[in-house]
């Protein structure tokens, strides 16, 4: 018997737990001539924003041991051009789009969310509250304080039924009330983590090797800190989470899931392998096959029993 | 950008020999690629492990997470060839495989330089790592030898590459060396600006001479330094041309938004989707030097204008 994949995240019933990370997938169109993206669970775009940026002055991304530093500065055409120029494709694609939004204020949040609230073929919103390259017209980031994350998903639940996906930062000290709070506040589903701020030094030239100094660590480094977060944020709620940190391969995927998330995102490994999500997708089925294991949402936190 | 047909898999070593200090020339089979690459065009080479050392754990001990970019030298019916120096890690495992090794390739991705037209002469002005993607330039075009002239520069003559196989194609070559030790002493552009520029014994080089009705092109691939020293020439000259530009890059194919170029009007476009050709007119030359730690490079000293690597390699860990 083929097994079943399928997950439900709050409104949404995906196919398979596998998506892919927001910023790390372009908009689809670009790796159409290397992969099948049809065959994701959800695609989650890259962040949009309500006015275009033009990103951040290179260099851009360094490699560091078992990761990557990016500071890519939320480069975007803005809202409007992404609604009449990616749009067209997503809604062809036929899978859950689930569009990544990052506003500056609350009021930004809501035009955004807005924006989208009546696009059929947008399921779900994701809110970026923790990209560690911008600078917020509010000193910090989102996800830094409970009251600031609830403030940025009440802003988004006033305008949209949508799934809310609230996206969380790594870098606090505890992660459970933020949460609590965006839960409260009405997201349906929590995705942890976003990338962690790091620093490489170029010696010959004494400097930063990233223009913007700091730049978000991604790869294999972070996963088993990725795998905490994940582990106490499903203690802390009782609603979906999404696990995102340093995925490579299938077996990465079931280790979040085990660890409490009911689906994954997988970022940095696209660009080593365009085709990667489609080969988790095998090795998940697979292994369940192989476990006789009937359906995957019996391994979601089942290390924590 | 031309969404070709793109080849993603293991290929087998034919060849990695060494062709100067620090510089090897890989021959890969990849019947797929061979047929589809264009000249500019480039690959991205995931290294994998050194083939002689056994894994201690996996993947996850260090080894180079990305694929390392690479422009192409060549290509025959079913095989690539790559000239590569050793700048870091990936490099120097690269330099490690052997005879029916495998490594896994993915391209070809990005533009491809602009055709050569018979109505005007083509420069190529290359330097270190930067040669190679030129010399594929002329080696498929089918036009008159004697329209393309193509002007080289290392540090030093043993640096020189491509220089017997330009020769081979019976094009005139022009070198420098930084150290004198071959042809002109000084920057490759130095002598370009000599030759097509000043020198009234070379003066016909520029203009309606030798039949062409058209004004001379550039082709340029090298150090960002020569390549903003090139675009100081061609608007000197009032010359039109194209430059292969390099930026860190993580995919190679336009998804993590890493390897931006600036360019006139303030924006950005990206050196592996745009590019990584690019009209030498397009490019924001004045933030060129604005970068904070740059592409890691050998030691910068002054040296490194010329035979600083250009290979889309730009990671040393």
């Amino acid at each position: 018997m083929k097994p079943n994949l399928s997950v439900q995240i709050g409104s949404l019933k995906l196919k398979n737990p596998v998506m892919v990370a927001s910023g790390t997938f372009g908009y689809g169109k670009e790796v159409e001539r290397f992969t099948d993206v049809r065959k994701l669970g959800a695609i989650v775009v890259k962040t949009v924003t309500l006015k275009p940026r033009v990103g951040n002055p290179p260099p851009r991304i360094t490699e560091v041991t078992a990761g990557m530093l990016n500071a890519i500065g939320l480069q975007n055409d803005g809202v409007d051009r992404f609604i009449e120029e990616k749009i067209p494709y997503l809604r062809k694609l036929g899978i859950p789009v689930v569009v990544s939004i990052s506003g500056d204020s609350e009021e930004e949040w809501g035009i955004l969310a807005e924006k989208f609230a009546h696009i059929s073929c947008v399921s779900g919103i994701e809110l970026n509250l923790s990209c560690p390259n911008i600078h917020y017209g509010k000193g910090i980031e989102w996800a830094q304080d409970s009251e600031s994350t609830a403030r940025a998903v009440s802003a988004v639940r006033r305008k949209t039924k949508q799934l809310i996906i609230a996206k969380l930062s790594p870098e606090v000290v505890d992660i459970k009330p933020i949460a609590k709070a965006a839960v409260e506040a009405g997201a349906d589903a929590i995705s942890v983590m976003n990338t962690i701020r790091g620093i490489v030094i170029n010696i010959e030239k004494r400097r930063p090797v990233l223009s913007n100094i700091t730049g978000g660590l991604s790869g294999p480094a972070i996963k088993p800190i990725a795998l905490r977060l994940v582990w106490q944020v499903a203690q802390a709620v009782n609603v979906p989470v999404i696990g995102i940190g340093g995925i490579m391969n299938w077996k990465d995927v079931l280790e979040f899931i085990m660890a409490g998330a009911s689906a994954v995102q997988v970022g940095t490994a696209n660009y080593v392998n365009p085709r990667v999500t489609a080969e988790i997708i095998e090795g998940l089925e697979k292994y369940l096959k192989e476990q006789g294991v009937q359906n995957i949402r019996q391994l979601t936190g089942i290390a924590q029993r | 950008m031309k969404q070709s047909q793109v080849f993603q898999g293991k290929t087998k070593v034919i060849f990695n020999k060494r062709v100067a200090p620090g510089h090897y020339v890989i021959r890969l089979k990849a019947p797929v690629l061979a047929k589809t690459v264009q000249a500019g065009q480039f690959v991205q080479i995931n290294v994998g492990a050194d083939p002689r050392v056994r894994p201690l754990a996996g993947r996850h001990r260090g080894l180079p997470l990305l694929r390392r970019p690479f422009s192409i030298l060549s290509a025959s019916e079913s095989a690539i060839d790559i000239l590569y120096a050793v700048v870091g890690e990936g490099t120097k495992i690269l330099s490690k495989k052997r005879t029916g090794d495998s490594v896994d390739v993915l391209g070809p991705l990005g533009n491809s330089w602009g055709r050569i037209k018979s109505e005007r002469k083509a420069i190529l002005i290359g330097g270190g790592v930067g040669i190679p993607p030129l010399f594929f330039l002329a080696q498929r075009e089918k036009v008159r030898r004697s329209q393309i002239e193509v002007f080289l520069g290392a540090r030093h003559k043993s640096l020189l590459l491509c220089q017997k196989e330009f020769q081979g194609l019976e094009i005139p070559v022009h070198v420098a060396t930084d150290d004198g030790s071959a042809g002109f002493k000084g920057y490759v552009t130095d002598l370009v600006r000599r030759d097509v520029g000043a020198d009234p014994r070379v003066r016909p080089l520029v203009g309606r001479h030798r039949g062409l009705p058209l004004r001379p092109y550039i082709y340029a691939c090298g150090p960002e330094s020569m390549l903003k020293a090139v675009a100081k020439i061609a608007k000197e000259l009032q010359l039109g041309g194209e430059v292969s530009m390099e930026a860190p890059m993580a995919c190679g194919f336009g998804i993590c938004v890493g390897c931006a170029v600036p360019v006139v009007g303030g924006k950005y476009k990206l050196c592996c989707y745009d590019g990584s050709v690019f009209k030498i007119n397009e490019i924001d030359w004045n933030k060129i030097d604005q970068r904070r730690g740059g592409p890691a490079c050998p030691p910068a000293g002054k040296g490194a204008h010329i035979g600083a690597p250009l290979q889309k390699t730009f990671i040393i860990s």
